[in-house]
Protein backbone atom coordinates (compact mmCIF):
# COMPACT_ATOMS: atom_id res chain seq x y z
CA UNK A 1 0.00 0.00 0.00
CA UNK A 2 3.07 2.12 0.86
CA UNK A 3 4.51 1.65 -2.52
CA UNK A 4 1.47 2.57 -4.66
CA UNK A 5 1.14 5.90 -2.53
CA UNK A 6 4.79 6.71 -3.29
CA UNK A 7 4.02 5.70 -6.84
CA UNK A 8 1.20 8.04 -7.27
CA UNK A 9 3.14 10.43 -5.60
CA UNK A 10 6.31 10.70 -8.41
CA UNK A 11 3.48 10.22 -11.06
CA UNK A 12 1.50 13.03 -9.79
CA UNK A 13 4.23 15.13 -9.33
CA UNK A 14 4.83 15.03 -13.29
CA UNK A 15 1.78 15.53 -14.34
CA UNK A 16 -0.81 17.73 -12.24
CA UNK A 17 -0.69 18.59 -8.94
CA UNK A 18 -4.99 19.09 -8.75
CA UNK A 19 -5.42 15.38 -9.19
CA UNK A 20 -2.56 14.35 -6.05
CA UNK A 21 -5.10 15.70 -3.26
CA UNK A 22 -7.83 13.35 -4.55
CA UNK A 23 -5.61 10.20 -4.94
CA UNK A 24 -3.79 10.55 -1.30
CA UNK A 25 -7.40 10.72 0.18
CA UNK A 26 -7.84 7.37 -1.62
CA UNK A 27 -4.16 4.99 -0.85
CA UNK A 28 -3.78 7.52 2.60
CA UNK A 29 -6.51 6.01 3.89
CA UNK A 30 -6.12 2.36 2.27
CA UNK A 31 -2.79 2.58 4.13
CA UNK A 32 -3.62 3.51 7.57
CA UNK A 33 -6.71 1.12 7.27
CA UNK A 34 -4.06 -2.01 6.59
CA UNK A 35 -2.23 -0.46 9.35
CA UNK A 36 -4.55 -0.14 11.98
CA UNK A 37 -4.07 -3.92 13.88
CA UNK A 38 -7.75 -4.21 14.49
CA UNK A 39 -9.21 -3.83 11.15
CA UNK A 40 -11.43 -5.87 9.93
CA UNK A 41 -8.97 -7.06 7.15
CA UNK A 42 -6.61 -8.07 9.91
CA UNK A 43 -9.15 -10.12 11.56
CA UNK A 44 -9.71 -12.29 8.51
CA UNK A 45 -6.31 -12.20 7.41
CA UNK A 46 -5.28 -15.15 10.67
CA UNK A 47 -8.08 -17.59 8.95
CA UNK A 48 -6.52 -17.25 5.83
CA UNK A 49 -3.20 -17.57 7.00
CA UNK A 50 -4.30 -20.86 8.91
CA UNK A 51 -5.79 -22.37 5.49
CA UNK A 52 -2.13 -22.87 4.38
CA UNK A 53 -0.28 -24.43 7.26
CA UNK A 54 -0.33 -28.23 6.49
CA UNK A 55 -0.78 -29.14 9.40
CA UNK A 56 -4.42 -27.77 9.71
CA UNK A 57 -5.69 -28.94 6.76
CA UNK A 58 -8.67 -31.31 8.39
CA UNK A 59 -10.13 -27.95 9.46
CA UNK A 60 -12.84 -26.14 8.11
CA UNK A 61 -13.27 -22.69 7.02
CA UNK A 62 -15.49 -22.04 10.37
CA UNK A 63 -13.48 -23.87 12.22
CA UNK A 64 -10.65 -22.05 11.26
CA UNK A 65 -12.28 -18.98 11.78
CA UNK A 66 -12.84 -19.80 15.39
CA UNK A 67 -9.80 -21.54 15.95
CA UNK A 68 -8.22 -17.78 14.82
CA UNK A 69 -10.05 -16.34 17.75
CA UNK A 70 -7.98 -18.17 20.26
CA UNK A 71 -4.92 -17.28 19.13
CA UNK A 72 -2.78 -14.66 19.76
CA UNK A 73 -0.55 -11.98 17.42
CA UNK A 74 3.09 -11.93 18.79
CA UNK A 75 5.75 -8.97 17.49
CA UNK A 76 9.05 -10.04 17.72
CA UNK A 77 11.98 -7.47 16.82
CA UNK A 78 15.45 -8.66 14.89
CA UNK A 79 17.96 -10.83 17.36
CA UNK A 80 14.69 -11.22 19.98
CA UNK A 81 14.77 -14.33 21.96
CA UNK A 82 11.27 -16.25 21.41
CA UNK A 83 12.48 -18.96 24.27
CA UNK A 84 15.24 -20.11 25.74
CA UNK A 85 16.09 -23.90 26.17
CA UNK A 86 15.59 -25.29 29.65
CA UNK A 87 12.74 -22.50 29.85
CA UNK A 88 8.84 -23.39 31.17
CA UNK A 89 6.97 -23.09 28.34
CA UNK A 90 3.29 -23.23 27.78
CA UNK A 91 2.89 -22.13 23.82
CA UNK A 92 2.61 -23.47 20.45
CA UNK A 93 4.02 -20.66 17.67
CA UNK A 94 3.22 -20.29 13.77
CA UNK A 95 5.55 -17.94 11.98
CA UNK A 96 3.16 -15.36 10.43
CA UNK A 97 5.93 -13.54 8.94
CA UNK A 98 9.79 -13.86 9.24
CA UNK A 99 12.64 -16.45 10.06
CA UNK A 100 13.16 -18.09 13.15
CA UNK A 101 16.16 -20.10 13.77
CA UNK A 102 16.26 -22.79 16.46
CA UNK A 103 19.38 -24.14 18.58
CA UNK A 104 20.89 -25.65 21.13
CA UNK A 105 22.79 -23.96 23.75
CA UNK A 106 25.91 -25.54 24.28
CA UNK A 107 26.38 -26.08 28.18
CA UNK A 108 27.35 -22.75 29.32
CA UNK A 109 28.35 -20.36 26.59
CA UNK A 110 25.91 -18.80 23.96
CA UNK A 111 29.17 -18.45 21.83
CA UNK A 112 28.53 -21.80 19.97
CA UNK A 113 25.07 -22.45 18.80
CA UNK A 114 24.48 -25.44 17.52
CA UNK A 115 21.51 -24.10 14.55
CA UNK A 116 19.78 -26.88 13.41
CA UNK A 117 16.86 -25.97 12.23
CA UNK A 118 15.45 -22.68 10.21
CA UNK A 119 11.69 -22.14 9.75
CA UNK A 120 9.85 -19.97 7.89
CA UNK A 121 6.75 -18.66 7.12
CA UNK A 122 4.01 -21.37 7.90
CA UNK A 123 6.62 -23.25 9.89
CA UNK A 124 5.24 -24.20 13.41
CA UNK A 125 7.17 -24.78 16.40
CA UNK A 126 7.28 -25.51 20.57
CA UNK A 127 4.12 -28.33 19.57
CA UNK A 128 4.95 -30.07 22.73
CA UNK A 129 4.55 -27.32 25.54
CA UNK A 130 0.87 -27.03 24.57
CA UNK A 131 0.67 -31.37 25.18
CA UNK A 132 3.29 -31.61 28.35
CA UNK A 133 2.49 -30.28 32.00
CA UNK A 134 5.77 -28.49 33.47
CA UNK A 135 7.03 -28.83 29.67
CA UNK A 136 10.61 -27.32 29.39
CA UNK A 137 11.67 -26.39 25.94
CA UNK A 138 13.97 -28.35 24.07
CA UNK A 139 15.79 -25.43 22.04
CA UNK A 140 16.65 -21.97 21.83
CA UNK A 141 13.95 -20.27 19.40
CA UNK A 142 15.88 -16.60 18.22
CA UNK A 143 13.93 -14.37 15.63
CA UNK A 144 16.75 -13.85 12.87
CA UNK A 145 14.71 -10.96 11.36
CA UNK A 146 11.66 -9.19 12.64
CA UNK A 147 9.00 -11.81 12.90
CA UNK A 148 5.14 -11.81 14.05
CA UNK A 149 3.95 -14.82 15.48
CA UNK A 150 0.73 -16.31 15.79
CA UNK A 151 0.50 -18.15 19.08
CA UNK A 152 -2.13 -20.58 20.79
CA UNK A 153 -0.79 -21.45 24.68
CA UNK A 154 -2.75 -24.03 27.20
CA UNK A 155 -5.23 -21.63 29.09
CA UNK A 156 -6.42 -21.01 24.98
CA UNK A 157 -6.78 -24.70 24.63
CA UNK A 158 -8.36 -25.10 28.25
CA UNK A 159 -10.81 -22.30 26.99
CA UNK A 160 -11.75 -24.13 23.52
CA UNK A 161 -12.12 -27.71 24.90
CA UNK A 162 -14.59 -26.25 27.59
CA UNK A 163 -16.20 -24.21 24.82
CA UNK A 164 -15.82 -25.81 21.45
CA UNK A 165 -14.41 -29.20 22.04
CA UNK A 166 -14.78 -30.51 18.31
CA UNK A 167 -12.03 -27.94 17.25
CA UNK A 168 -9.99 -28.64 20.66
CA UNK A 169 -10.70 -31.67 19.54
CA UNK A 170 -9.49 -31.62 16.19
CA UNK A 171 -6.17 -29.50 17.00
CA UNK A 172 -5.14 -32.11 19.28
CA UNK A 173 -5.86 -34.48 16.73
CA UNK A 174 -3.24 -32.59 14.03
CA UNK A 175 -0.43 -32.50 16.95
CA UNK A 176 -0.24 -35.62 17.79
CA UNK A 177 -0.10 -36.91 13.91
CA UNK A 178 2.76 -34.33 14.20
CA UNK A 179 4.46 -36.16 17.21
CA UNK A 180 3.50 -39.12 15.96
CA UNK A 181 5.45 -38.69 12.80
CA UNK A 182 8.20 -37.17 14.25
CA UNK A 183 8.40 -39.94 17.04
CA UNK A 184 8.87 -42.66 14.47
CA UNK A 185 11.35 -40.84 12.35
CA UNK A 186 13.57 -40.86 15.87
CA UNK A 187 12.30 -44.41 16.37
CA UNK A 188 14.22 -45.41 13.32
CA UNK A 189 17.00 -43.37 13.18
CA UNK A 190 17.72 -44.61 17.21
CA UNK A 191 17.70 -48.20 16.24
CA UNK A 192 19.93 -47.89 13.00
CA UNK A 193 22.31 -46.03 15.29
CA UNK A 194 21.60 -48.68 18.08
CA UNK A 195 23.27 -51.18 14.86
CA UNK A 196 25.52 -48.89 14.29
CA UNK A 197 27.48 -48.75 17.23
CA UNK A 198 27.08 -52.94 17.85
CA UNK A 199 29.00 -53.11 14.39
CA UNK A 200 31.57 -50.38 15.60
CA UNK A 201 31.69 -51.82 19.20
CA UNK A 202 32.13 -55.52 17.70
CA UNK A 203 34.80 -54.26 15.10
CA UNK A 204 36.59 -52.62 18.16
CA UNK A 205 36.47 -55.88 19.82
CA UNK A 206 37.79 -57.93 16.96
CA UNK A 207 40.54 -55.36 16.87
CA UNK A 208 41.51 -55.47 20.32
CA UNK A 209 41.83 -59.44 20.80
CA UNK B 1 19.50 6.57 21.47
CA UNK B 2 18.59 4.99 24.78
CA UNK B 3 16.06 2.94 22.89
CA UNK B 4 18.50 1.33 20.45
CA UNK B 5 20.00 -1.40 22.54
CA UNK B 6 17.99 -3.99 22.75
CA UNK B 7 18.46 -4.89 26.51
CA UNK B 8 17.06 -0.85 27.63
CA UNK B 9 14.08 -1.88 24.90
CA UNK B 10 13.26 -5.07 27.38
CA UNK B 11 13.73 -3.05 30.34
CA UNK B 12 11.62 -0.31 29.38
CA UNK B 13 8.49 -2.66 28.27
CA UNK B 14 8.68 -4.38 31.14
CA UNK B 15 8.71 -1.53 33.85
CA UNK B 16 6.11 0.58 31.46
CA UNK B 17 4.33 -2.44 32.38
CA UNK B 18 4.75 -2.73 35.90
CA UNK B 19 3.64 0.81 36.33
CA UNK B 20 0.81 0.69 34.42
CA UNK B 21 -0.50 -2.08 36.01
CA UNK B 22 0.17 -0.73 39.64
CA UNK B 23 -1.66 2.29 38.68
CA UNK B 24 -4.85 0.40 37.96
CA UNK B 25 -4.43 -1.65 40.71
CA UNK B 26 -3.86 0.87 43.31
CA UNK B 27 -6.52 3.49 41.92
CA UNK B 28 -9.15 0.70 41.65
CA UNK B 29 -8.46 -1.13 45.01
CA UNK B 30 -7.11 1.43 47.73
CA UNK B 31 -10.80 2.80 47.55
CA UNK B 32 -12.99 0.39 49.48
CA UNK B 33 -16.22 2.33 48.08
CA UNK B 34 -14.85 0.96 44.79
CA UNK B 35 -13.34 -2.05 45.80
CA UNK B 36 -16.11 -3.94 47.66
CA UNK B 37 -18.30 -4.04 45.06
CA UNK B 38 -15.91 -4.53 42.64
CA UNK B 39 -14.47 -7.69 44.30
CA UNK B 40 -18.32 -8.68 44.81
CA UNK B 41 -19.18 -8.58 41.51
CA UNK B 42 -16.11 -10.10 40.45
CA UNK B 43 -16.72 -13.25 42.90
CA UNK B 44 -20.36 -13.48 41.36
CA UNK B 45 -19.00 -13.65 37.83
CA UNK B 46 -16.53 -16.32 38.52
CA UNK B 47 -19.80 -18.32 40.16
CA UNK B 48 -22.18 -17.47 36.96
CA UNK B 49 -19.76 -17.80 34.35
CA UNK B 50 -19.88 -22.08 34.13
CA UNK B 51 -23.79 -21.05 34.13
CA UNK B 52 -23.37 -18.68 31.43
CA UNK B 53 -21.26 -20.98 29.55
CA UNK B 54 -23.66 -23.99 29.67
CA UNK B 55 -26.59 -21.54 28.58
CA UNK B 56 -24.14 -20.93 25.79
CA UNK B 57 -23.91 -24.54 24.91
CA UNK B 58 -27.57 -24.28 24.36
CA UNK B 59 -26.94 -22.14 21.29
CA UNK B 60 -27.99 -18.45 23.07
CA UNK B 61 -25.55 -15.84 22.98
CA UNK B 62 -23.84 -14.77 25.46
CA UNK B 63 -25.81 -11.80 26.46
CA UNK B 64 -29.09 -13.40 26.14
CA UNK B 65 -27.54 -15.68 28.14
CA UNK B 66 -26.46 -13.33 30.90
CA UNK B 67 -29.74 -11.34 30.95
CA UNK B 68 -31.46 -14.08 31.28
CA UNK B 69 -29.61 -15.53 34.39
CA UNK B 70 -29.80 -12.02 36.20
CA UNK B 71 -33.49 -12.27 35.15
CA UNK B 72 -34.14 -15.59 37.41
CA UNK B 73 -31.59 -14.45 40.30
CA UNK B 74 -33.48 -11.09 40.25
CA UNK B 75 -36.69 -12.68 40.64
CA UNK B 76 -35.16 -15.00 43.24
CA UNK B 77 -33.61 -12.46 45.59
CA UNK B 78 -36.71 -10.05 44.80
CA UNK B 79 -39.58 -11.90 46.20
CA UNK B 80 -38.03 -12.29 49.29
CA UNK B 81 -36.96 -8.85 49.73
CA UNK B 82 -40.59 -7.02 49.00
CA UNK B 83 -41.79 -9.27 51.62
CA UNK B 84 -38.23 -8.12 54.00
CA UNK B 85 -38.29 -4.83 53.56
CA UNK B 86 -41.84 -3.97 55.06
CA UNK B 87 -40.77 -6.46 57.96
CA UNK B 88 -37.67 -4.66 58.53
CA UNK B 89 -39.58 -1.51 58.93
CA UNK B 90 -41.39 -2.47 61.15
CA UNK B 91 -39.73 -4.35 63.24
CA UNK B 92 -36.91 -1.48 63.70
CA UNK B 93 -40.02 0.39 64.63
CA UNK B 94 -40.21 -2.21 67.82
CA UNK B 95 -36.61 -1.47 68.27
CA UNK B 96 -37.03 0.13 71.00
CA UNK B 97 -39.42 -2.40 72.76
CA UNK B 98 -36.51 -5.09 72.29
CA UNK B 99 -34.15 -3.87 74.23
CA UNK B 100 -35.85 -3.39 77.43
CA UNK B 101 -36.86 -6.91 76.74
CA UNK B 102 -33.90 -8.53 76.39
CA UNK B 103 -31.98 -6.36 78.97
CA UNK B 104 -35.01 -7.39 81.63
CA UNK B 105 -34.61 -10.88 80.58
CA UNK B 106 -30.95 -11.06 80.69
CA UNK B 107 -31.36 -9.20 84.10
CA UNK B 108 -33.44 -12.14 84.96
CA UNK B 109 -31.55 -15.26 84.38
CA UNK B 110 -28.27 -13.73 85.92
CA UNK B 111 -30.30 -13.90 89.33
CA UNK B 112 -31.37 -17.08 88.61
CA UNK B 113 -27.99 -18.13 88.04
CA UNK B 114 -27.16 -15.72 91.03
CA UNK B 115 -29.27 -17.98 93.50
CA UNK B 116 -28.29 -20.96 91.66
CA UNK B 117 -24.19 -20.57 92.64
CA UNK B 118 -25.05 -19.01 95.80
CA UNK B 119 -27.44 -21.91 97.18
CA UNK B 120 -24.39 -24.33 95.74
CA UNK B 121 -21.25 -22.99 97.01
CA UNK B 122 -22.01 -19.90 99.30
CA UNK B 123 -20.27 -17.61 97.02
CA UNK B 124 -22.05 -14.45 95.67
CA UNK B 125 -20.89 -13.11 92.17
CA UNK B 126 -20.49 -9.62 91.75
CA UNK B 127 -23.07 -8.15 89.49
CA UNK B 128 -21.19 -4.64 88.41
CA UNK B 129 -19.63 -6.77 85.19
CA UNK B 130 -23.58 -7.61 83.75
CA UNK B 131 -24.69 -4.06 84.43
CA UNK B 132 -22.07 -2.30 82.70
CA UNK B 133 -22.42 -4.54 80.02
CA UNK B 134 -25.99 -3.98 79.48
CA UNK B 135 -24.93 -0.45 79.53
CA UNK B 136 -23.06 -0.71 76.93
CA UNK B 137 -25.54 -2.77 74.94
CA UNK B 138 -27.92 0.52 75.50
CA UNK B 139 -24.76 2.83 74.14
CA UNK B 140 -24.54 0.55 70.80
CA UNK B 141 -28.03 0.27 69.72
CA UNK B 142 -28.55 3.99 70.52
CA UNK B 143 -25.42 5.01 67.74
CA UNK B 144 -26.52 1.69 65.55
CA UNK B 145 -29.55 3.45 64.92
CA UNK B 146 -28.26 6.58 64.03
CA UNK B 147 -25.99 4.83 61.45
CA UNK B 148 -28.38 3.28 60.03
CA UNK B 149 -28.87 5.49 57.09
CA UNK B 150 -25.26 5.12 56.49
CA UNK B 151 -25.98 1.81 56.35
CA UNK B 152 -28.69 1.99 53.95
CA UNK B 153 -26.91 4.57 51.33
CA UNK B 154 -24.14 1.87 51.36
CA UNK B 155 -26.28 -0.95 50.36
CA UNK B 156 -28.12 1.04 47.80
CA UNK B 157 -25.11 1.80 45.95
CA UNK B 158 -23.72 -1.66 46.29
CA UNK B 159 -27.79 -3.00 44.81
CA UNK B 160 -27.24 -0.76 41.78
CA UNK B 161 -23.50 -1.25 41.22
CA UNK B 162 -22.82 -4.97 42.06
CA UNK B 163 -25.06 -6.26 39.19
CA UNK B 164 -23.51 -3.54 36.59
CA UNK B 165 -20.09 -4.59 37.21
CA UNK B 166 -20.92 -8.13 37.36
CA UNK B 167 -22.80 -7.95 34.11
CA UNK B 168 -19.62 -6.12 32.43
CA UNK B 169 -17.63 -8.30 34.22
CA UNK B 170 -19.15 -11.50 32.62
CA UNK B 171 -19.41 -10.19 29.08
CA UNK B 172 -15.99 -8.56 28.61
CA UNK B 173 -13.60 -10.32 30.78
CA UNK B 174 -12.32 -12.14 27.22
CA UNK B 175 -11.96 -9.11 25.59
CA UNK B 176 -10.36 -7.36 28.46
CA UNK B 177 -7.84 -10.39 28.68
CA UNK B 178 -6.48 -9.98 25.21
CA UNK B 179 -6.17 -6.13 25.34
CA UNK B 180 -3.57 -7.05 28.80
CA UNK B 181 -2.28 -9.51 26.69
CA UNK B 182 -1.67 -7.93 23.94
CA UNK B 183 0.55 -4.89 25.24
CA UNK B 184 2.91 -7.67 27.59
CA UNK B 185 6.61 -7.75 26.91
CA UNK B 186 7.12 -10.77 25.22
CA UNK B 187 10.43 -11.89 28.17
CA UNK B 188 7.34 -12.16 30.69
CA UNK B 189 4.32 -13.07 28.71
CA UNK B 190 3.98 -16.98 28.57
CA UNK B 191 4.85 -17.37 32.38
CA UNK B 192 2.34 -14.23 33.14
CA UNK B 193 -0.70 -15.56 30.74
CA UNK B 194 -0.05 -19.34 32.46
CA UNK B 195 -0.16 -17.28 36.30
CA UNK B 196 -3.62 -15.26 35.57
CA UNK B 197 -4.80 -18.23 34.08
CA UNK B 198 -4.62 -20.09 36.85
CA UNK B 199 -4.87 -17.85 39.45
CA UNK B 200 -8.32 -17.11 37.86
CA UNK B 201 -9.45 -20.82 37.81
CA UNK B 202 -8.77 -21.40 41.24
CA UNK B 203 -10.44 -18.31 42.34
CA UNK B 204 -13.22 -19.82 40.33
CA UNK B 205 -13.33 -22.86 41.50
CA UNK B 206 -13.38 -22.31 45.41
CA UNK B 207 -15.68 -19.70 44.68
CA UNK B 208 -18.32 -21.98 42.58
CA UNK B 209 -18.08 -24.79 45.65
CA UNK B 210 -18.53 -22.28 48.03
CA UNK B 211 -21.76 -21.41 45.97
CA UNK B 212 -22.96 -25.27 45.83
CA UNK B 213 -22.18 -25.15 49.52
CA UNK B 214 -24.23 -21.77 50.21
CA UNK B 215 -26.75 -23.21 47.91
CA UNK B 216 -27.23 -26.77 50.17
CA UNK B 217 -27.02 -24.96 53.57
CA UNK B 218 -29.73 -22.48 52.77
CA UNK B 219 -31.95 -25.59 50.95
CA UNK B 220 -31.94 -27.48 53.90
CA UNK B 221 -32.11 -25.11 56.04
CA UNK B 222 -35.34 -23.89 54.46
CA UNK B 223 -36.69 -26.79 53.68
CA UNK B 224 -36.83 -27.44 57.89
CA UNK B 225 -37.77 -24.49 58.55
CA UNK B 226 -40.69 -24.93 56.27
CA UNK B 227 -41.42 -28.11 57.72
CA UNK B 228 -41.03 -26.59 61.12
CA UNK B 229 -43.85 -24.10 59.80
CA UNK B 230 -42.02 -20.96 61.11
CA UNK B 231 -42.72 -17.36 59.81
CA UNK B 232 -39.80 -15.80 57.00
CA UNK B 233 -38.89 -19.62 56.62
CA UNK B 234 -37.43 -18.51 52.75
CA UNK B 235 -35.76 -15.64 53.92
CA UNK B 236 -34.09 -17.06 56.87
CA UNK B 237 -32.62 -19.97 54.84
CA UNK B 238 -31.54 -17.07 52.33
CA UNK B 239 -29.52 -15.45 55.15
CA UNK B 240 -28.06 -18.55 56.38
CA UNK B 241 -26.96 -20.02 52.93
CA UNK B 242 -25.18 -16.59 52.24
CA UNK B 243 -23.46 -16.03 55.48
CA UNK B 244 -21.59 -19.71 55.25
CA UNK B 245 -20.05 -18.21 52.78
CA UNK B 246 -17.80 -16.24 54.88
CA UNK B 247 -14.81 -18.36 56.80
CA UNK B 248 -15.26 -19.02 60.50
CA UNK B 249 -18.12 -16.87 61.58
CA UNK B 250 -20.23 -17.42 58.90
CA UNK B 251 -22.65 -20.37 60.23
CA UNK B 252 -22.78 -18.24 63.76
CA UNK B 253 -23.76 -14.88 61.67
CA UNK B 254 -26.62 -16.64 59.99
CA UNK B 255 -28.31 -18.22 63.59
CA UNK B 256 -28.85 -14.85 65.22
CA UNK B 257 -31.59 -13.57 62.82
CA UNK B 258 -33.28 -16.93 63.54
CA UNK B 259 -32.64 -16.81 67.28
CA UNK B 260 -33.77 -13.16 67.45
CA UNK B 261 -36.68 -14.11 65.72
CA UNK B 262 -37.38 -16.93 67.74
CA UNK B 263 -36.79 -15.26 70.94
CA UNK B 264 -39.32 -12.35 70.00
CA UNK B 265 -42.19 -14.81 68.51
CA UNK B 266 -42.09 -18.54 70.90
CA UNK B 267 -39.58 -17.21 74.16
CA UNK B 268 -36.80 -19.00 74.55
CA UNK B 269 -37.25 -22.03 76.07
CA UNK B 270 -40.08 -23.22 73.77
CA UNK B 271 -39.64 -26.18 72.19
CA UNK B 272 -39.70 -24.91 68.47
CA UNK B 273 -36.65 -22.57 69.87
CA UNK B 274 -34.78 -25.73 70.26
CA UNK B 275 -35.78 -27.22 67.14
CA UNK B 276 -34.92 -24.16 65.33
CA UNK B 277 -31.47 -24.59 66.85
CA UNK B 278 -30.95 -28.04 66.13
CA UNK B 279 -32.05 -27.63 62.70
CA UNK B 280 -28.95 -25.07 62.65
CA UNK B 281 -26.84 -27.51 63.97
CA UNK B 282 -27.61 -30.23 61.69
CA UNK B 283 -27.92 -28.43 58.58
CA UNK B 284 -23.52 -27.08 59.95
CA UNK B 285 -23.18 -30.52 60.62
CA UNK B 286 -24.00 -31.97 57.35
CA UNK B 287 -21.98 -28.97 55.76
CA UNK B 288 -18.98 -29.99 57.35
CA UNK B 289 -18.75 -34.00 57.28
CA UNK B 290 -20.41 -34.43 53.73
CA UNK B 291 -20.36 -31.40 51.78
CA UNK B 292 -16.76 -29.82 52.65
CA UNK B 293 -15.03 -33.59 51.76
CA UNK B 294 -16.05 -33.95 48.57
CA UNK B 295 -15.59 -30.39 47.32
CA UNK B 296 -12.12 -30.66 48.83
CA UNK B 297 -10.36 -31.40 45.98
CA UNK B 298 -11.60 -27.70 45.03
CA UNK B 299 -10.63 -25.93 48.22
CA UNK B 300 -6.95 -25.10 48.45
CA UNK B 301 -4.25 -26.85 50.25
CA UNK B 302 -3.39 -24.04 52.74
CA UNK B 303 -1.96 -24.50 56.92
CA UNK B 304 -4.88 -23.41 59.20
CA UNK B 305 -2.40 -20.70 60.80
CA UNK B 306 -2.38 -18.67 57.33
CA UNK B 307 -5.76 -19.12 56.85
CA UNK B 308 -6.48 -17.83 60.22
CA UNK B 309 -4.52 -15.05 59.54
CA UNK B 310 -5.47 -13.72 56.15
CA UNK B 311 -9.16 -14.20 57.46
CA UNK B 312 -8.17 -11.50 59.89
CA UNK B 313 -6.04 -9.40 57.14
CA UNK B 314 -9.10 -9.49 54.95
CA UNK B 315 -11.55 -8.32 57.51
CA UNK B 316 -9.52 -5.48 58.36
CA UNK B 317 -9.01 -3.85 54.88
CA UNK B 318 -12.53 -5.17 53.53
CA UNK B 319 -14.28 -5.84 55.96
CA UNK B 320 -16.51 -8.87 55.39
CA UNK B 321 -15.98 -9.35 51.74
CA UNK B 322 -12.37 -9.09 52.49
CA UNK B 323 -12.75 -12.11 55.34
CA UNK B 324 -14.70 -14.21 52.12
CA UNK B 325 -12.03 -13.36 49.53
CA UNK B 326 -9.24 -14.04 51.51
CA UNK B 327 -8.94 -17.83 51.26
CA UNK B 328 -8.36 -17.95 47.72
CA UNK B 329 -6.15 -14.74 46.98
CA UNK B 330 -3.92 -16.10 49.46
CA UNK B 331 -4.25 -19.35 47.58
CA UNK B 332 -3.27 -17.94 44.64
CA UNK B 333 -0.95 -15.68 45.77
CA UNK B 334 0.91 -18.90 47.12
CA UNK B 335 0.92 -20.08 43.78
CA UNK B 336 2.20 -17.40 42.08
CA UNK B 337 5.27 -17.31 44.83
CA UNK B 338 5.75 -21.19 44.00
CA UNK B 339 5.96 -20.15 40.00
CA UNK B 340 8.49 -17.37 40.84
CA UNK B 341 11.02 -19.65 43.21
CA UNK B 342 10.71 -22.51 40.42
CA UNK B 343 11.79 -20.28 38.08
CA UNK B 344 14.43 -18.66 39.78
CA UNK B 345 15.76 -21.89 41.95
CA UNK B 346 15.28 -24.38 38.99
CA UNK B 347 18.67 -25.56 37.97
CA UNK B 348 19.25 -25.05 33.93
CA UNK B 349 21.20 -25.91 31.32
CA UNK B 350 22.00 -22.17 29.84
Amino acid sequence: MASSYEKEIREAGKDKKVELAKKIDLSMMKYLWMANPLSRARKHSIPKFLRNVELLKNFSDNELRILAKYMHNRKFAEGEIVFREGEVGIGFYFIYSGIIELSHDDLGTEISNEKFLILEEFGYFGELALLQEGNQRTATALARNKCELVGIFKPDLDNLIVRHPVIAAKLIQSISIALADRLYFLTNEASKMHKRIKQLEARHDSQQS
Amino acid sequence: MILSNRKNITKIQLVFFVVVIALFCSLVLALPRISIPLSLAYILSLALTPIVESLMSLKLTKTQAIVLIFTVLAVLIGLPMFKLIPLLSAESQNFHNVIPRIESYIIQQFQFIREFVKLRTGHEIGDAYVYQGLEELQNWSASFVVRIPNYLANIMEWIFLVPFFTFFIIRDSESFKRTLLSFTPNVIFERFYYVIHVFNRQLGNYFFAKFVEAVIVGGIITIGLLLLDIKYAVILGFIAGLTNIVPYVGPFLGVIPAIVLGMLEYGMTSPTMGAVVTLYAIANVVDIFFVFPFLVSKIVNLHPMIVAVSVIVGSHYMGITGMVISIPVVAAIKLIITEIYNEIYTERSR
